[in-house]
Protein backbone atom coordinates (compact mmCIF):
# COMPACT_ATOMS: atom_id res chain seq x y z
CA UNK A 1 0.00 0.00 0.00
CA UNK A 2 1.59 3.40 -1.29
CA UNK A 3 1.90 6.42 1.22
CA UNK A 4 0.65 9.67 -0.10
CA UNK A 5 4.28 10.55 -1.89
CA UNK A 6 4.18 7.31 -3.85
CA UNK A 7 0.85 7.27 -4.74
CA UNK A 8 1.54 10.87 -6.13
CA UNK A 9 4.49 9.47 -7.30
CA UNK A 10 2.08 6.78 -9.36
CA UNK A 11 -0.44 9.50 -10.53
CA UNK A 12 2.63 11.52 -12.45
CA UNK A 13 2.62 7.79 -14.70
CA UNK A 14 -1.02 8.52 -15.69
CA UNK A 15 -0.90 9.45 -19.44
CA UNK A 16 -1.21 13.28 -20.04
CA UNK A 17 -0.78 14.66 -16.64
CA UNK A 18 1.05 17.82 -15.55
CA UNK A 19 0.44 17.51 -12.49
CA UNK A 20 -1.08 16.01 -9.40
CA UNK A 21 -1.81 16.72 -6.17
CA UNK A 22 -3.69 15.79 -2.49
CA UNK A 23 -5.91 18.94 -1.17
CA UNK A 24 -7.65 19.06 2.33
CA UNK A 25 -10.43 20.87 1.11
CA UNK A 26 -11.23 21.34 4.89
CA UNK A 27 -8.90 24.09 4.96
CA UNK A 28 -8.14 24.06 1.17
CA UNK A 29 -4.47 23.62 1.44
CA UNK A 30 -2.41 20.75 -0.48
CA UNK A 31 -0.88 17.95 1.45
CA UNK A 32 1.07 17.14 -1.21
CA UNK A 33 1.92 17.19 -4.71
CA UNK A 34 3.91 16.91 -7.58
CA UNK A 35 4.41 18.17 -11.28
CA UNK A 36 3.19 21.20 -11.92
CA UNK A 37 0.02 23.05 -10.57
CA UNK A 38 -2.25 25.29 -13.05
CA UNK A 39 -1.17 28.71 -10.84
CA UNK A 40 0.40 27.62 -8.24
CA UNK A 41 -0.14 25.52 -5.19
CA UNK A 42 -1.61 27.17 -3.11
CA UNK A 43 -3.66 29.12 -5.60
CA UNK A 44 -4.97 25.88 -6.96
CA UNK A 45 -5.91 24.29 -4.49
CA UNK A 46 -7.86 26.46 -2.45
CA UNK A 47 -9.52 27.23 -6.23
CA UNK A 48 -9.98 23.54 -6.05
CA UNK A 49 -11.23 23.43 -3.00
CA UNK A 50 -13.85 26.13 -3.85
CA UNK A 51 -15.35 23.47 -6.75
CA UNK A 52 -15.00 20.95 -4.61
CA UNK A 53 -17.17 22.51 -1.87
CA UNK A 54 -19.45 24.11 -4.33
CA UNK A 55 -20.33 20.88 -5.34
CA UNK A 56 -20.62 18.75 -2.28
CA UNK A 57 -22.79 21.48 -0.35
CA UNK A 58 -24.88 21.87 -3.37
CA UNK A 59 -28.39 20.22 -2.42
CA UNK A 60 -28.42 19.56 -6.88
CA UNK A 61 -25.21 17.09 -6.86
CA UNK A 62 -26.18 15.79 -3.27
CA UNK A 63 -26.59 11.81 -3.18
CA UNK A 64 -29.63 11.03 -4.68
CA UNK A 65 -29.96 7.26 -3.64
CA UNK A 66 -28.84 5.27 -1.06
CA UNK A 67 -25.12 4.45 -0.95
CA UNK A 68 -24.51 7.21 -3.56
CA UNK A 69 -21.66 8.95 -2.70
CA UNK A 70 -20.16 12.22 -4.70
CA UNK A 71 -16.38 10.43 -6.36
CA UNK A 72 -15.39 12.81 -8.62
CA UNK A 73 -15.76 16.61 -10.52
CA UNK A 74 -14.40 16.72 -13.96
CA UNK A 75 -13.26 20.42 -16.03
CA UNK A 76 -12.55 20.73 -19.11
CA UNK A 77 -11.18 23.41 -21.05
CA UNK A 78 -10.04 23.44 -24.64
CA UNK A 79 -6.48 22.43 -23.67
CA UNK A 80 -6.99 20.89 -20.11
CA UNK A 81 -8.57 18.31 -18.14
CA UNK A 82 -9.15 18.68 -13.94
CA UNK A 83 -10.18 15.44 -12.23
CA UNK A 84 -10.44 15.50 -8.65
CA UNK A 85 -11.74 12.94 -6.88
CA UNK A 86 -12.59 12.26 -3.58
CA UNK A 87 -11.03 9.73 -1.00
CA UNK A 88 -12.87 7.87 1.23
CA UNK A 89 -13.61 9.56 4.80
CA UNK A 90 -13.04 6.99 6.88
CA UNK A 91 -10.64 9.30 8.61
CA UNK A 92 -11.27 13.03 9.54
CA UNK A 93 -10.38 13.37 5.71
CA UNK A 94 -11.87 15.67 3.58
CA UNK A 95 -9.29 14.97 1.09
CA UNK A 96 -9.43 14.86 -2.83
CA UNK A 97 -6.74 13.79 -5.25
CA UNK A 98 -6.56 16.20 -7.81
CA UNK A 99 -5.27 15.45 -11.63
CA UNK A 100 -4.19 17.90 -14.06
CA UNK A 101 -3.87 16.74 -17.63
CA UNK A 102 -3.39 17.77 -21.09
CA UNK A 103 -5.93 17.05 -22.48
CA UNK A 104 -3.68 15.93 -26.10
CA UNK A 105 -2.17 13.29 -24.51
CA UNK A 106 -4.31 12.18 -22.21
CA UNK A 107 -7.35 10.00 -22.06
CA UNK A 108 -10.48 10.93 -19.45
CA UNK A 109 -11.29 7.63 -19.22
CA UNK A 110 -8.09 6.00 -18.06
CA UNK A 111 -7.14 8.63 -16.05
CA UNK A 112 -10.57 8.50 -13.75
CA UNK A 113 -9.89 5.09 -13.70
CA UNK A 114 -6.40 5.05 -12.66
CA UNK A 115 -7.10 8.18 -10.27
CA UNK A 116 -10.11 5.83 -8.42
CA UNK A 117 -7.40 2.80 -7.83
CA UNK A 118 -4.82 5.27 -6.78
CA UNK A 119 -7.55 6.67 -4.45
CA UNK A 120 -8.43 3.34 -3.01
CA UNK A 121 -5.20 2.35 -2.40
CA UNK A 122 -4.35 5.49 -0.48
CA UNK A 123 -7.59 5.10 2.03
CA UNK A 124 -9.36 2.00 3.07
CA UNK A 125 -12.55 1.60 2.26
CA UNK B 1 30.71 21.88 12.36
CA UNK B 2 28.25 19.56 13.67
CA UNK B 3 29.97 19.81 17.23
CA UNK B 4 29.51 22.98 16.98
CA UNK B 5 25.56 23.02 16.03
CA UNK B 6 25.05 20.52 18.74
CA UNK B 7 27.24 22.89 21.24
CA UNK B 8 24.75 26.02 20.31
CA UNK B 9 21.82 23.25 20.71
CA UNK B 10 23.25 22.23 24.46
CA UNK B 11 23.75 26.37 25.22
CA UNK B 12 19.61 26.46 25.00
CA UNK B 13 19.50 23.05 26.58
CA UNK B 14 21.42 24.03 29.57
CA UNK B 15 20.27 27.94 29.76
CA UNK B 16 16.89 26.00 31.03
CA UNK B 17 15.11 26.89 28.38
CA UNK B 18 13.99 28.26 25.33
CA UNK B 19 11.97 31.30 25.28
CA UNK B 20 9.99 31.09 22.91
CA UNK B 21 8.07 27.29 21.10
CA UNK B 22 9.14 28.77 17.76
CA UNK B 23 12.34 29.59 18.62
CA UNK B 24 13.09 26.36 20.37
CA UNK B 25 11.83 24.25 17.17
CA UNK B 26 13.90 26.57 14.52
CA UNK B 27 17.30 25.59 16.45
CA UNK B 28 15.96 22.02 16.49
CA UNK B 29 15.88 22.04 13.08
CA UNK B 30 18.45 23.82 11.82
CA UNK B 31 20.66 21.39 14.35
CA UNK B 32 18.90 18.51 12.98
CA UNK B 33 18.40 17.20 16.47
CA UNK B 34 16.45 13.84 17.08
CA UNK B 35 14.27 13.86 20.98
CA UNK B 36 11.18 15.75 22.24
CA UNK B 37 10.46 19.10 22.58
CA UNK B 38 8.71 19.56 26.17
CA UNK B 39 6.56 22.71 26.19
CA UNK B 40 5.10 23.18 29.82
CA UNK B 41 2.34 26.07 30.70
CA UNK B 42 -0.83 26.85 30.30
CA UNK B 43 -0.94 24.91 26.66
CA UNK B 44 1.41 21.73 27.23
CA UNK B 45 2.79 19.61 24.89
CA UNK B 46 5.69 17.88 23.36
CA UNK B 47 7.11 18.40 19.87
CA UNK B 48 8.99 14.94 18.95
CA UNK B 49 11.85 15.17 16.23
CA UNK B 50 14.02 12.96 13.99
CA UNK B 51 16.82 14.78 12.43
CA UNK B 52 15.39 17.81 13.04
CA UNK B 53 12.07 16.79 11.52
CA UNK B 54 8.66 17.03 12.89
CA UNK B 55 7.31 13.22 13.30
CA UNK B 56 4.61 13.85 15.92
CA UNK B 57 3.09 16.40 18.39
CA UNK B 58 1.22 15.32 21.49
CA UNK B 59 -0.62 18.04 23.09
CA UNK B 60 -3.89 17.99 25.49
CA UNK B 61 -5.26 20.71 23.47
CA UNK B 62 -5.65 18.65 19.96
CA UNK B 63 -6.70 15.21 19.65
CA UNK B 64 -3.86 12.85 18.39
CA UNK B 65 -3.58 9.64 16.35
CA UNK B 66 -5.14 7.47 18.95
CA UNK B 67 -8.20 9.76 19.26
CA UNK B 68 -8.61 10.41 15.45
CA UNK B 69 -8.40 6.83 14.95
CA UNK B 70 -10.87 5.36 17.42
CA UNK B 71 -13.38 8.19 18.12
CA UNK B 72 -13.27 7.69 13.70
CA UNK B 73 -13.82 4.12 14.24
CA UNK B 74 -11.75 3.91 11.79
CA UNK B 75 -9.11 1.64 14.37
CA UNK B 76 -11.27 -0.36 16.63
CA UNK B 77 -10.41 -0.05 20.02
CA UNK B 78 -8.85 -3.44 20.24
CA UNK B 79 -7.05 -3.25 17.32
CA UNK B 80 -5.41 0.03 18.80
CA UNK B 81 -4.80 -1.60 21.80
CA UNK B 82 -2.91 -4.66 20.62
CA UNK B 83 -0.66 -2.43 18.12
CA UNK B 84 -0.02 -0.66 20.89
CA UNK B 85 0.99 -3.70 23.36
CA UNK B 86 3.14 -4.85 20.34
CA UNK B 87 4.85 -0.96 19.34
CA UNK B 88 4.71 0.93 21.99
CA UNK B 89 8.03 -0.10 23.49
CA UNK B 90 9.73 0.39 20.36
CA UNK B 91 8.33 3.23 19.37
CA UNK B 92 6.86 1.81 16.58
CA UNK B 93 2.43 1.72 17.04
CA UNK B 94 1.90 3.58 13.38
CA UNK B 95 4.00 0.44 11.64
CA UNK B 96 2.42 -1.65 13.76
CA UNK B 97 -1.02 -0.78 12.95
CA UNK B 98 -0.46 -0.55 9.00
CA UNK B 99 1.17 -4.07 8.55
CA UNK B 100 -1.41 -5.59 10.45
CA UNK B 101 -3.77 -4.33 7.96
CA UNK B 102 -5.89 -2.52 10.01
CA UNK B 103 -4.88 0.87 8.25
CA UNK B 104 -3.49 1.71 5.00
CA UNK B 105 -0.06 3.85 5.20
CA UNK B 106 -1.43 6.55 3.37
CA UNK B 107 -4.33 6.81 6.22
CA UNK B 108 -1.72 6.52 8.55
CA UNK B 109 0.40 9.39 7.12
CA UNK B 110 -2.66 11.69 6.79
CA UNK B 111 -3.70 11.01 10.28
CA UNK B 112 -0.41 11.57 11.62
CA UNK B 113 0.17 14.90 9.04
CA UNK B 114 -3.37 15.68 10.70
CA UNK B 115 -2.02 15.36 14.17
CA UNK B 116 1.21 16.95 13.98
CA UNK B 117 -0.16 20.06 12.22
CA UNK B 118 -2.94 20.11 14.57
CA UNK B 119 -0.74 20.11 17.56
CA UNK B 120 1.92 22.45 16.14
CA UNK B 121 -0.72 24.79 15.29
CA UNK B 122 -1.74 24.82 18.90
CA UNK B 123 1.52 25.07 20.58
CA UNK B 124 3.32 27.14 17.76
CA UNK B 125 0.47 29.74 18.05
CA UNK B 126 -0.32 29.68 21.33
CA UNK B 127 0.53 33.54 22.77
CA UNK B 128 4.11 33.20 24.67
CA UNK B 129 2.15 33.70 28.25
CA UNK B 130 0.51 30.37 27.32
CA UNK B 131 3.55 28.26 26.50
CA UNK B 132 6.11 27.87 29.31
CA UNK B 133 9.77 26.96 29.33
CA UNK B 134 10.61 25.03 26.53
CA UNK B 135 12.78 22.26 27.11
CA UNK B 136 14.77 19.38 25.07
CA UNK B 137 14.78 15.54 25.88
CA UNK B 138 17.27 14.06 23.31
CA UNK B 139 16.86 10.75 21.73
CA UNK B 140 13.11 10.84 23.56
CA UNK B 141 10.47 9.12 21.27
CA UNK B 142 7.25 9.17 21.11
CA UNK B 143 4.89 5.28 20.82
CA UNK B 144 3.48 6.25 17.87
CA UNK B 145 7.10 6.17 15.63
CA UNK B 146 8.11 8.18 12.66
CA UNK B 147 5.39 7.78 10.05
CA UNK B 148 5.31 10.90 8.27
CA UNK B 149 7.92 13.29 8.61
CA UNK B 150 7.08 17.18 8.63
CA UNK B 151 9.92 19.59 8.22
CA UNK B 152 9.32 23.15 10.15
CA UNK B 153 9.62 25.24 7.15
CA UNK B 154 6.51 22.80 5.71
CA UNK B 155 4.79 23.21 9.14
CA UNK B 156 5.18 26.32 9.53
CA UNK B 157 3.87 27.09 6.14
CA UNK B 158 1.04 24.79 7.38
CA UNK B 159 0.18 27.05 10.53
CA UNK B 160 0.47 30.26 8.32
CA UNK B 161 -2.38 29.29 6.21
CA UNK B 162 -4.56 28.19 8.62
CA UNK B 163 -3.95 30.99 11.10
CA UNK B 164 -5.21 33.23 7.65
CA UNK B 165 -7.73 30.69 7.07
CA UNK B 166 -9.30 31.03 11.09
CA UNK B 167 -8.49 35.05 10.75
CA UNK B 168 -10.69 35.74 8.16
CA UNK B 169 -13.60 33.24 8.94
CA UNK B 170 -15.64 35.39 11.70
CA UNK B 171 -17.13 35.56 14.58
CA UNK B 172 -13.68 35.48 15.76
CA UNK B 173 -12.27 32.97 18.86
CA UNK B 174 -15.09 31.45 20.42
CA UNK B 175 -13.09 28.22 20.53
CA UNK B 176 -13.19 27.25 24.13
CA UNK B 177 -16.33 28.92 24.34
CA UNK B 178 -19.61 26.34 24.64
CA UNK B 179 -21.74 26.20 21.96
CA UNK B 180 -25.34 24.86 21.51
CA UNK B 181 -27.50 24.07 18.56
CA UNK B 182 -29.41 27.22 17.64
CA UNK B 183 -33.22 26.67 18.01
CA UNK B 184 -34.47 28.57 15.18
CA UNK B 185 -32.85 29.17 12.16
CA UNK B 186 -35.35 31.43 10.55
CA UNK B 187 -34.95 30.14 7.23
CA UNK B 188 -36.14 27.67 4.99
CA UNK B 189 -33.61 25.39 4.39
CA UNK B 190 -29.79 24.63 5.23
CA UNK B 191 -27.39 22.30 3.63
CA UNK B 192 -24.84 20.62 5.62
CA UNK B 193 -21.81 18.81 5.44
CA UNK B 194 -20.84 15.90 7.78
CA UNK B 195 -18.72 17.73 9.94
CA UNK B 196 -21.25 20.49 10.20
CA UNK B 197 -24.33 17.80 11.08
CA UNK B 198 -21.77 16.02 14.08
CA UNK B 199 -20.73 19.02 15.59
CA UNK B 200 -24.58 20.69 15.58
CA UNK B 201 -25.64 17.11 16.89
CA UNK B 202 -23.52 17.37 19.83
CA UNK B 203 -23.15 20.98 20.35
CA UNK B 204 -25.48 20.77 23.52
CA UNK B 205 -24.74 24.34 25.55
CA UNK B 206 -21.78 22.40 27.12
CA UNK B 207 -19.52 21.56 24.90
CA UNK B 208 -16.68 23.96 23.49
CA UNK B 209 -15.22 23.27 19.37
CA UNK B 210 -12.24 22.43 20.58
CA UNK B 211 -13.84 19.33 23.27
CA UNK B 212 -16.33 18.82 19.75
CA UNK B 213 -13.30 17.93 17.77
CA UNK B 214 -11.87 15.37 20.26
CA UNK B 215 -15.53 13.61 21.23
CA UNK B 216 -16.07 13.60 17.72
CA UNK B 217 -12.23 12.71 16.66
CA UNK B 218 -12.13 15.62 14.03
CA UNK B 219 -8.64 17.69 13.59
CA UNK B 220 -9.20 20.58 16.13
CA UNK B 221 -8.80 22.36 13.57
CA UNK B 222 -11.55 21.23 11.07
CA UNK B 223 -13.92 21.42 14.21
CA UNK B 224 -13.11 24.98 14.96
CA UNK B 225 -13.06 26.27 11.21
CA UNK B 226 -16.59 24.56 10.79
CA UNK B 227 -17.92 26.06 14.24
CA UNK B 228 -17.15 29.65 13.33
CA UNK B 229 -18.89 29.10 9.95
CA UNK B 230 -21.94 27.32 11.43
CA UNK B 231 -21.96 30.36 14.04
CA UNK B 232 -21.95 32.82 11.35
CA UNK B 233 -24.28 30.93 9.89
CA UNK B 234 -26.63 30.90 12.70
CA UNK B 235 -27.12 27.29 13.12
CA UNK B 236 -25.02 27.10 16.65
CA UNK B 237 -24.58 29.86 19.01
CA UNK B 238 -22.23 30.38 21.90
CA UNK B 239 -24.23 29.32 24.95
CA UNK B 240 -24.50 31.78 27.84
CA UNK B 241 -21.33 33.62 27.12
CA UNK B 242 -21.74 34.98 30.60
CA UNK B 243 -20.41 31.92 31.79
CA UNK B 244 -18.27 31.16 29.48
CA UNK B 245 -16.07 33.87 29.50
CA UNK B 246 -14.67 32.50 32.92
CA UNK B 247 -11.37 32.50 32.97
CA UNK B 248 -11.52 28.38 32.96
CA UNK B 249 -8.83 26.52 31.42
CA UNK B 250 -9.95 25.91 27.76
CA UNK B 251 -7.78 22.88 27.85
CA UNK B 252 -9.68 19.39 28.60
CA UNK B 253 -8.42 16.80 30.06
CA UNK B 254 -5.12 15.30 29.25
CA UNK B 255 -5.68 12.43 27.12
CA UNK B 256 -5.42 9.51 29.05
CA UNK B 257 -6.51 6.17 28.42
CA UNK B 258 -10.52 5.78 28.64
CA UNK B 259 -10.61 2.05 29.08
CA UNK B 260 -8.24 -0.49 30.65
CA UNK B 261 -5.10 -0.91 28.60
CA UNK B 262 -3.97 -4.26 28.83
CA UNK B 263 -1.11 -4.25 31.21
CA UNK B 264 1.78 -5.67 28.88
CA UNK B 265 4.42 -6.45 29.58
CA UNK B 266 6.43 -2.86 29.39
CA UNK B 267 10.49 -3.13 29.15
CA UNK B 268 12.45 -0.04 30.32
CA UNK B 269 11.98 2.33 27.29
CA UNK B 270 8.63 3.36 27.77
CA UNK B 271 6.39 5.43 25.55
CA UNK B 272 5.55 9.05 25.66
CA UNK B 273 1.80 9.45 26.51
CA UNK B 274 -0.46 6.31 26.50
CA UNK B 275 -3.05 6.29 23.86
CA UNK B 276 -6.41 6.80 24.55
CA UNK B 277 -7.91 3.79 24.02
CA UNK B 278 -11.76 3.90 23.87
CA UNK B 279 -13.16 0.60 25.23
CA UNK B 280 -17.22 2.51 24.26
CA UNK B 281 -16.83 2.66 20.23
CA UNK B 282 -15.03 -0.83 19.44
CA UNK B 283 -17.05 -1.03 16.75
CA UNK B 284 -16.95 -0.02 13.11
CA UNK B 285 -19.52 2.64 12.91
CA UNK B 286 -18.54 5.59 14.14
CA UNK B 287 -21.20 5.54 17.53
CA UNK B 288 -20.40 8.91 19.04
CA UNK B 289 -23.77 9.71 20.23
CA UNK B 290 -23.42 6.48 22.99
CA UNK B 291 -19.46 6.45 22.81
CA UNK B 292 -17.78 8.28 25.75
CA UNK B 293 -15.10 10.45 25.09
CA UNK B 294 -11.88 8.77 25.18
CA UNK B 295 -10.43 11.20 27.09
CA UNK B 296 -12.53 11.91 30.01
CA UNK B 297 -13.19 8.84 31.93
CA UNK B 298 -10.49 9.20 34.93
CA UNK B 299 -10.68 7.68 38.15
CA UNK B 300 -11.06 9.69 40.54
CA UNK B 301 -7.78 9.55 43.17
CA UNK B 302 -5.77 9.31 40.16
CA UNK B 303 -3.04 11.97 41.24
CA UNK B 304 -0.80 9.49 42.22
CA UNK B 305 -1.99 6.27 40.40
CA UNK B 306 -0.09 7.10 37.49
CA UNK B 307 3.49 7.00 38.89
CA UNK B 308 2.62 4.08 40.90
CA UNK B 309 1.17 2.06 38.21
CA UNK B 310 3.84 2.90 36.00
CA UNK B 311 5.94 0.74 38.87
CA UNK B 312 3.78 -1.69 39.14
CA UNK B 313 3.40 -2.43 35.14
CA UNK B 314 7.86 -2.16 34.91
CA UNK B 315 7.61 -4.79 37.45
CA UNK B 316 5.91 -7.04 35.31
CA UNK B 317 7.91 -9.20 33.46
CA UNK B 318 5.85 -11.84 32.13
CA UNK B 319 5.10 -11.54 28.30
CA UNK B 320 1.89 -11.69 26.95
CA UNK B 321 0.32 -12.05 30.18
CA UNK B 322 -2.45 -10.14 31.31
CA UNK B 323 -2.52 -11.19 34.89
CA UNK B 324 0.08 -7.88 35.92
CA UNK B 325 0.96 -7.58 39.71
CA UNK B 326 -1.38 -4.35 39.91
CA UNK B 327 -0.82 -2.26 42.84
CA UNK B 328 -3.31 -3.19 44.84
CA UNK B 329 -4.57 0.24 46.43
CA UNK B 330 -6.58 0.66 43.79
CA UNK B 331 -10.00 -0.41 44.46
CA UNK B 332 -11.73 1.29 42.19
CA UNK B 333 -9.90 -0.19 38.46
CA UNK B 334 -12.30 -2.67 38.27
CA UNK B 335 -15.18 -0.69 38.35
CA UNK B 336 -13.89 1.40 36.23
CA UNK B 337 -15.21 0.14 32.75
CA UNK B 338 -16.56 -3.06 32.28
CA UNK B 339 -14.93 -4.72 29.57
CA UNK B 340 -15.14 -7.90 29.30
CA UNK B 341 -12.41 -7.85 26.85
CA UNK B 342 -9.58 -6.08 28.60
CA UNK B 343 -10.56 -7.27 32.31
CA UNK B 344 -7.36 -5.44 33.78
CA UNK B 345 -6.50 -1.66 33.52
CA UNK B 346 -2.46 -1.11 32.57
CA UNK B 347 -1.34 0.97 34.78
CA UNK B 348 -0.89 4.38 33.97
CA UNK B 349 1.25 7.25 32.97
CA UNK B 350 2.14 10.95 32.20
CA UNK B 351 2.55 12.63 29.01
CA UNK B 352 5.38 13.23 28.62
CA UNK B 353 7.32 10.57 30.25
CA UNK B 354 10.68 9.34 28.32
CA UNK B 355 10.42 6.46 25.84
CA UNK B 356 14.14 6.03 25.15
CA UNK B 357 15.25 8.48 28.45
CA UNK B 358 16.36 6.72 31.17
CA UNK B 359 14.21 9.44 33.51
CA UNK B 360 11.10 8.87 34.20
CA UNK B 361 8.99 11.88 34.27
CA UNK B 362 7.24 12.77 37.23
CA UNK B 363 3.65 12.43 37.45
CA UNK B 364 2.20 16.47 37.11
CA UNK B 365 0.49 18.11 39.75
CA UNK B 366 -2.63 19.40 37.53
CA UNK B 367 -4.18 15.42 37.58
CA UNK B 368 -6.62 16.85 39.61
CA UNK B 369 -10.08 15.81 37.72
CA UNK B 370 -13.55 17.73 37.73
CA UNK B 371 -16.24 16.00 35.92
CA UNK B 372 -15.41 16.69 32.65
CA UNK B 373 -19.14 18.00 30.58
CA UNK B 374 -17.86 15.26 27.77
CA UNK B 375 -18.82 12.93 30.45
CA UNK B 376 -22.36 12.87 29.28
CA UNK B 377 -22.64 11.71 25.71
CA UNK B 378 -26.17 11.86 25.25
CA UNK B 379 -27.57 13.03 21.90
CA UNK B 380 -30.51 15.69 22.72
CA UNK B 381 -33.13 13.59 20.89
CA UNK B 382 -35.39 16.12 20.20
CA UNK B 383 -33.35 18.49 18.85
CA UNK B 384 -32.06 15.35 16.78
CA UNK B 385 -35.90 15.16 15.25
CA UNK B 386 -36.11 18.92 14.95
CA UNK B 387 -32.94 18.76 12.55
CA UNK B 388 -34.45 15.56 10.91
CA UNK B 389 -37.66 17.24 10.54
CA UNK B 390 -36.14 20.52 9.10
CA UNK B 391 -33.87 18.24 7.01
CA UNK B 392 -36.93 16.26 5.43
CA UNK B 393 -38.73 19.70 4.39
CA UNK B 394 -35.87 20.47 1.99
CA UNK B 395 -36.93 17.96 -0.85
Amino acid sequence: MPGIDESLRHAMSIPGVLGAGLVDYASGLAVGSAGDWPCGEEPAAAGATEVARAALENATFAVSAAGDVLEDIVVASAARYHVLRFLNARLDSRLFLYLWLDREHANLAIARHRLAGLAADLVLG
Amino acid sequence: MATHATATHREGLESGSWRSVTEALDESTANRVTGALHVDGRISGSIYLIDGEVYYVHTPVAPGVDCLLQASGTVPAAAFQSAWTTGAAAGQVGDVLIKSGALSRGEAELCTAAAITDGAYALLTAVPVDTGPVRFAAGEGHWWGPVRRIGAAALDVQIRKRMRLLERTPPGNVDDQPVVAAGRLGRHHVVLTDLQWELIVHANGRRTPRELARLLGRSAFSAILESRRLITAGLIQVARPEQASQPAAPVPAAPVPAAPVPAAPVPAARPASVPAVGGGGTGAEPARATEPAPTTERASGDADGPAEGWRGGLRTSGRGRRKPDLPTRKPEQPNRRPDPAHPMPLPRRQPGAALRGVVPVPPRAETSREPSILDVPEPDHSLLTRVRNALEGLR
